[in-house]
């Protein structure tokens, strides 16, 4: 099923307009998706390109409009006695050119959500830079009443993570969990590519977009990890997904939060080293 | 690891030594100047280990074929844990009429140190959130029988050739990705008395995952499980990220529904775990 594209193309732009001038190859990208949530798999083709983490946070899809009937006979047609339904499918096409600093990063993202907003697709997003990541954060979505209202998401909640040494996916948990508190919308652990890893880590009324942030950094300093916060129309909540992005081939950074030499990190009741 | 000083071989040299004619270099002659163990380790992160040598009252100690032996020669370098295959470091011996030469080297291990296996072994289920998702622990085999060869060495999983499906995700529906290998990387050895082992590789959904999947899906659709071609590579040549491939294999996840199983393999069906009522 080819629904998600990427195009790389290479472009000859002659400077100048003159024969003589020098002929310039300039790599054209062009992402062409139509998903249900067009801008998750978007972000992640344009984390490929970038070679660096977008995170990215969802709006939670209400209206009618920007909703549309589970066909795939797999889906159960009711879930808690209401309807499936899953956020509208749409396309979203969009190029641009092989430039990868910070500012071309915002430029090409904020192109991304003027394609997406040119298709009429659901809500609203806008681009954030923050603790050394960028963020495509939702900030509108279309309520009940059919008007476009201003949504924070729940990202932005300040938290508190008291001090420890724990699991990175506990970490997450806790965050997940203190969110979900005060956010009042459940905010559900998905995919965490974390498993043992241990960390000591810290939040005070921290925003939870940012805690997480820096958590990854302090967690794995020489690996890019996104998320993807889901709103999941099927059980109300949103799901938050680590996506960790293939290592670089740059020599890895010395000393990090890991645990020391020879001592089972707790992640689980099967680490004590196994007699043989 | 000490086996490994005898079998270096001198590829570069900065400034190489014998250009004069009062040096004698003793790149081909090592003989187990000492024990190499590799430093304290970070998970994930390579660590280094510092050497330094000192060659001494050359036989002969004169004039031989037209060359006269330095009196001494001194090396200081570093080998990165990550691959224990390259050192580099500085070199520095008097001048004759007084004064120091030096420069600097590379060196690396001829042949290179490649597992010619990787036994897993199943170990059970987690705990917590990770309740549904089984560790595997696995040895790697060298071909000389060592049991220490690979400490200190990092390898990483990356995503193969085969069958790589994942039928539990309804794409464009469900909010759980689809299953997928993490790039993870392990330090071999980081745990004491596991000198060729790497711990652990966590295979499965989260209990989240799967409760989500048993949920949304429809009875008829379980048991409902991915399979992802998992190939392990080794890293080689210092640590600039080159690796090689030592196996490759299966990785199969599955689950049935409401409180029924959940199952995990890694590599052979013998290698597998299977867990009732979660």
């Amino acid at each position: 099923m080819n629904r998600c594209q990427l195009v790389v193309q290479w472009t000859l732009v002659i400077a100048g307009g003159l024969a003589s001038s020098a002929l310039l190859a300039q790599k054209q990208t062009i992402i062409n998706v139509t998903e249900h949530r067009p801008l998750w798999p978007a972000l992640d083709q344009m984390e490929q390109v970038f070679g660096s983490a977008v995170n990215y946070e969802d709006v939670p899809y209400e209206h009618p409009d920007d909703l549309e009937a589970v066909t795939d006979p797999r889906v159960r047609a009711y879930i808690g006695g209401r309807p499936s339904r899953v956020p509208r499918k749409g396309t979203l096409v969009v190029a641009f050119d092989d430039s990868t600093s910070e500012p071309a990063r915002v430029t090409h993202l904020n192109s991304l959500l003027a394609a997406y907003r040119q298709a009429g697709l659901p809500g609203d997003f806008r681009v954030e830079i923050a603790n050394g990541m960028l963020y495509v954060v939702g900030t509108k979505v279309k309520g009940t009443d059919g008007r476009l209202r201003d949504l924070i998401s729940p990202m932005s909640i300040r938290v508190d993570v008291p001090f420890g040494r724990r699991t990175v996916i506990e970490t997450v948990s806790l965050i997940a969990e203190a969110v979900s508190k005060a956010g009042g919308v459940r905010v559900l652990v998905g995919q965490v590519p974390f498993a043992p890893e241990v960390v000591s880590f810290e939040a005070r009324r921290e925003t939870a977009r940012y805690a997480i942030a820096r958590l990854f950094r302090e967690a794995h300093p020489e690996r890019q990890t996104s998320y993807r916060m889901l709103y999941d129309t099927l059980v109300s909540s949103y799901m938050l997904n680590l996506n960790a992005l293939p290592p670089t081939n740059a020599p890895a950074a010395e000393g990090s939060a890991g645990v020391p030499q020879g001592q089972p990190n707790g992640v689980s009741k099967w680490l004590n080293p196994i007699q043989r | 690891m000490e086996r490994f000083c005898l079998r270096w071989k001198c590829l570069w040299d900065s400034q190489r030594p014998e250009s004069s004619s009062a040096f004698l270099l003793p790149h081909d002659r090592l003989q187990r100047v000492r024990t190499l163990s590799p430093s304290f380790q970070t998970d994930n992160l390579p660590g280094f280990v510092n050497f330094s040598w000192n060659a001494s009252n050359p036989n002969p100690a004169g004039a031989c074929a037209n060359v006269t032996p330095a009196p001494s020669m001194n090396y200081t370098g570093s080998v990165a844990n990550k691959s224990n295959d390259r050192a580099t470091g500085s070199w520095s011996r008097p001048l004759p009429g007084g004064g120091t030469l030096s420069g600097t080297f590379t060196l690396d291990k001829n042949p290179r140190d490649i597992p010619i296996n990787e036994i897993t072994n199943a170990v059970g289920f987690s705990a917590g959130l990770l309740e549904t998702v089984a560790q595997f622990r696995q040895q790697l085999v060298a071909g000389s029988g060592s049991s220490d060869i690979f400490k200190g060495r990092q390898v990483t999983e990356t995503t193969g050739a085969g069958p790589n499906f994942d039928n539990c995700r309804v794409e464009g529906v469900t909010s759980v990705p689809r299953y997928a290998i993490n790039n993870a990387r392990w330090n071999v050895g980081y745990y004491g008395g596991l000198e060729n082992w790497w711990v652990d590789d966590y295979i499965g959904w989260n209990t989240t995952q799967v409760n989500y999947y048993r949920t949304v899906l429809t009875p008829q659709s379980f048991p409902c499980g991915a399979q992802l071609p998992q190939a392990m590579v080794i890293a080689v040549d210092g640590s600039f990220g080159s690796t090689t491939q030592y196996k490759a294999h299966p990785i199969v996840v599955q689950t049935d529904a409401d409180n029924g199983f959940v199952h995990a393999r890694r590599c052979h069906p013998s290698e597998s775990l299977a867990v009732n009522g979660i």
